[in-house]
């Protein structure tokens, strides 16, 4: 009976699975894997492959300086970017999570900016940034300072790269923040109210600790989309002025589709894997702790 | 709660959180007015807040001058064709990791969520190599197809459906239902929710998709709507007026869904925070 039952729905969950399987295996498995291959290997279309074992690797660490600035450039986004997330989403969470009237309306507007594509926020941007046409510099000769070239100096650009990027993306945060600000029970505190503590001693003895997880999420996400940064920066600097805003997805896509450099773009994917894998790591085991408690 | 409790923290949150909407809101407003300047007036210094004059052709003329019927119809093709084939493959990989048991089963369900980590970016060449040796380069088959396995709709769908009770597959089953049927009549209909989640992430990550359909495609005529607005960006000379009024245009899809389906999207990101 029970053989029966096993054999006739044997062949059906296979078969629900296969177009997801054929299709994940195909775009996620297999380019992970090729990769490794590409990255370790010499490819051309007249010889046959060759093993050149970290040659790749030797070269983009040692002969190209760009890879090098590409990756400090992106440790200094992600470091600024990561910290002015954190650090606006708990203060908007916090704001938003208030009950005060025209909540819907603000929760809205600070959402806004998640919802457009990176291209219209680069357009948007790069028209306020403009040095000549731009609502920025007309603003700040309004109030008496010097108009900059805020995209063409390479610490302007650097600023606004980060700027723009959190304009872009704390809305989405916040949001996480605000679920783990519901989720604090009520009756702490009332109970602290009850022993007189202030707005101020709330926020730090209760908010803050019993935030940490929702922190510790909103940290490790907005430092998993830093690393993938590309279309924002693309798009409003191209990387310039100069090489100031080059980061590590732009150095890939150069190398792999503008320069034809497969065997270096596929080394440089495979450090930033290796990084993301050791960040994945991290949070599982946070996960783990959590679970753990 | 009485409207005389006014204290100083109050106050404050009412005026960080004002300031903090028209930083929101404001860039795009001011674009928003800028197109319906006319070119003259987008290239004055200092700009203009208000438009002087307010000028409708840019519209017309921007529908007009550029093919942007066309890239709106590719948008909307890979948005809607993408988002379908995600559902459908998904929710049937979900319905199979939820509600079945067999050899394999757990081993497939850590794979996907061990790739949950890796963006598609990091793998764009080898992705790339596969589909240019499929023929789906500058198709908008090879826009759609690639990304359309995502693990995170395989997780939420998969998550929700493990909540529907089982009682109710068994008593089709007695009633001779297929799995098919069960799949369509029952664990679909009763994933809504999710798959409402599913659906708007995939619309607004499709339409505002850049990088995917820029190494993909470089023929003019399968731009994206995004591929164009960034390719005009890109050239020195260009009738901005029309740009601009395009950029509107290509933000209209996505104000609908904010205006009707944001509970949906903050549901996702609070329950999953995750995105695509």
């Amino acid at each position: 009976m029970r053989m029966g039952i096993r054999r006739r729905t044997e062949l059906a969950p296979y078969l629900f699975l296969l177009p997801n399987l054929v299709i994940f295996t195909l775009f996620i498995v297999i380019p992970t894997l090729a990769n490794f291959y590409l990255g370790l290997f010499r490819t051309s279309p007249s010889a046959p492959p060759q093993f050149v074992g970290l040659e790749n690797f030797r070269y983009i660490f040692t002969v190209d300086d760009l890879f090098k600035r590409s990756l400090s450039n992106l440790a200094s986004f992600m470091v600024f970017d990561v910290m002015a997330i954190v650090v606006l989403s708990v203060l908007i969470g916090v704001l938003l999570n208030q009950s005060i009237r025209g909540r819907g309306f603000y929760r809205s507007a600070f959402f806004f900016p998640v919802m457009l594509s990176p291209v219209v926020i680069a357009l948007v941007w790069g028209w306020i940034l403009n040095n000549r046409f731009g609502l920025l510099n007309a603003m700040v000769s309004r109030i008496g300072l010097d108009p900059q070239p805020w995209l063409l100096k390479p610490d302007l650009a650097r600023f606004w790269v980060v700027a723009v990027h959190v304009w872009a993306t704390v809305g989405f945060f916040a949001i996480i923040i605000l679920a783990g600000l519901q989720s604090i029970p009520a009756s702490l505190y009332e109970a602290a109210e009850v022993d007189g503590s202030t707005t101020l001693q709330n926020f730090f003895y209760i908010t803050l600790p019993l935030l940490a997880p929702s922190i510790m999420t909103v940290s490790l996400l907005s430092m998993i989309r830093a690393f993938e940064i590309f279309d924002h920066v693309y798009i409003l600097t191209g990387g310039g002025p100069g090489t100031a805003t080059m980061m590590v997805i732009q150095y890939i896509y150069r190398a792999a589709f503008e320069l034809d450099q497969q065997g270096r773009a596929s080394a440089a994917s495979l450090v930033l894997f290796v990084i993301l894998l050791v960040l994945a790591l991290v949070q599982y085991r946070i996960g783990k702790q959590k679970e753990a408690l | 709660m009485r409207r005389g409790r006014l204290n100083p923290m109050t106050l404050l949150a009412y005026a960080v959180l004002t300031a903090g909407s028209i930083l929101m809101f404001g860039p795009v407003i001011w674009i928003g007015l800028s197109s319906f300047k006319d070119l003259a007036e987008i290239y004055q210094s200092p700009p203009t807040f208000f438009p002087k004059k307010w000028v409708f052709t840019n519209y017309t003329e921007a529908i007009r001058q550029f093919p942007f019927l066309r890239y709106l119809w590719n948008s909307v093709f890979v948005t809607v064709t993408a988002t379908v084939l995600t559902l459908l493959i998904n929710s049937m990989a979900a319905y199979a990791l939820s509600k079945f048991r067999f050899p394999g089963r757990d081993a497939i369900f850590v794979l996907m969520l061990a790739t949950l980590m890796i963006p598609v970016r990091v793998i764009m060449l080898p992705v790339y190599k596969i589909i240019a040796w499929l023929g789906l380069a500058n198709t908008l088959a090879g826009i759609i197809v690639p990304p359309s396995a995502t693990p995170t709709g395989v997780f939420i769908l998969r998550q929700y459906m493990m909540t529907i009770p089982d009682e109710l597959i068994d008593a089709a089953k007695i009633d001779g239902a297929s799995n098919v049927q069960i799949y369509s009549r029952i664990i679909l209909p009763l994933s809504a929710p999710a798959l409402a989640v599913v659906t708007v992430f995939s619309v607004m990550w499709r339409w505002n998709d850049f990088m995917w359909p820029l190494i993909v495609i470089n023929r003019e005529k399968l731009f994206t709507l995004q591929l164009a607005l960034a390719r005009f960006r890109g050239e020195l000379v260009t009738d901005w007026n029309y740009v601009l009024a395009m950029t509107m245009l290509s933000i209209v899809p996505v104000a609908v869904v904010f205006v009707f389906m944001q509970r949906y999207l903050v549901r996702g990101i609070a329950s999953t925070g995750l995105k695509g």
